[in-house]
């Protein structure tokens, strides 16, 4: 495994565009400010607080165009019944799952548990500021429990994205930086929601 | 390469999780409760020093008497306190 995994990437002019710039610009600006916030901006300051509205306004723009953005940066496009994700993770784990150019069911699945939790901590976060939330421990403890969860969630989301740059021998991380990725071939699915599949 | 992301990655993720230890609570005392100031004087001495409409009074596991309430200005403010001598150890205004 010395080869780089860059290499194996088909050169570009063979590439297609997947992931669109907001897309990618929301991607990075959650993860710098899940890290920012949690690890290095103390809670209830002022710098932790902004952090916290970029990211809420981020998501915000986000759920819009996961409406009207680009093919695969819809909800239409990469939603999933339970029962396919499901499918998707079994043949995941026995390495026989095919190759998704959008993102694969679990990958969906990882989505929309992320945003839920960005939602409800950026909501929490929110309401420790207003009088009638002031010192409420609930609201507290569901901020803390829910930031909690987003890094525990996104330490298994990076660990997933790793394994299956390996076993699909393509770089998953610089395609969400350059939005490119190779062509769909073979058995490849290019867009997992049924409303578009061939 | 991808080993040496993932490896960089158990390590970004190791140092964090060490680094956010220091977001605690500060510990105001080791002093036994025994050695507190009651409740009640508590309470008094924060409403001497100005605080006012106080919705949370409360302990906390690092030897503090701590508040939520509201400076005298109106700003908020989560205070907290050493409990022997009654003095701010921490002072969070908005």
């Amino acid at each position: 495994m010395s080869t780089s995994l860059v290499q194996i990437n088909a050169p570009p002019a063979q590439r297609v565009q997947v992931w669109d710039p907001i897309v990618r610009i929301f991607h990075w600006t959650v993860v710098l400010g899940v890290l920012l916030d949690n690890f290095m901006l103390e809670g209830g300051k002022t710098p932790h607080r902004y952090v916290g509205y970029v990211v809420a306004a981020a998501l915000g723009v986000r759920i819009v165009w996961g409406f009207i953005g680009s093919p695969h940066a819809r909800f239409a496009d990469f939603l999933v019944s339970p029962r396919t994700m499901m499918s998707h993770l079994v043949a995941a784990l026995m390495r026989r799952d095919r190759r998704y150019i959008g993102h694969n069911p679990a990958g969906a699945a990882m989505i929309l548990a992320l945003m839920a939790l960005l939602a409800v901590t950026c909501l929490t976060g929110w309401m420790q500021g207003l009088d009638s939330f002031w010192g409420v421990a609930w609201v507290q403890e569901a901020h803390a429990v829910c930031a909690n969860l987003i890094v525990a969630m996104a330490t298994l989301h990076v660990a997933a994205a790793l394994a299956e740059s390996v076993f699909h021998r393509e770089n998953l991380v610089v395609s969400m930086i350059t939005g490119s990725k190779r062509p769909a071939t073979g058995t490849d699915i290019d867009h997992a929601g049924p409303a578009r599949r061939g | 390469m991808i080993r040496k992301t993932l490896a960089l990655g158990v390590a970004v993720i190791g140092l964090c999780v060490a680094s956010s230890a220091t977001f605690a609570s500060p510990t105001c005392t080791k002093e036994p409760e025994a050695k507190w100031l009651s409740e009640a004087a508590m309470k008094q001495k924060i409403s001497d020093m100005g605080y006012k409409n106080i919705k949370v009074f409360k302990k906390t596991n690092t030897g503090c008497y701590e508040i939520y309430g509201y400076a005298a200005d109106g700003r908020k403010a989560e205070v907290y306190f050493n409990p022997v001598n009654g003095e701010i150890v921490e002072n969070n205004v908005d």
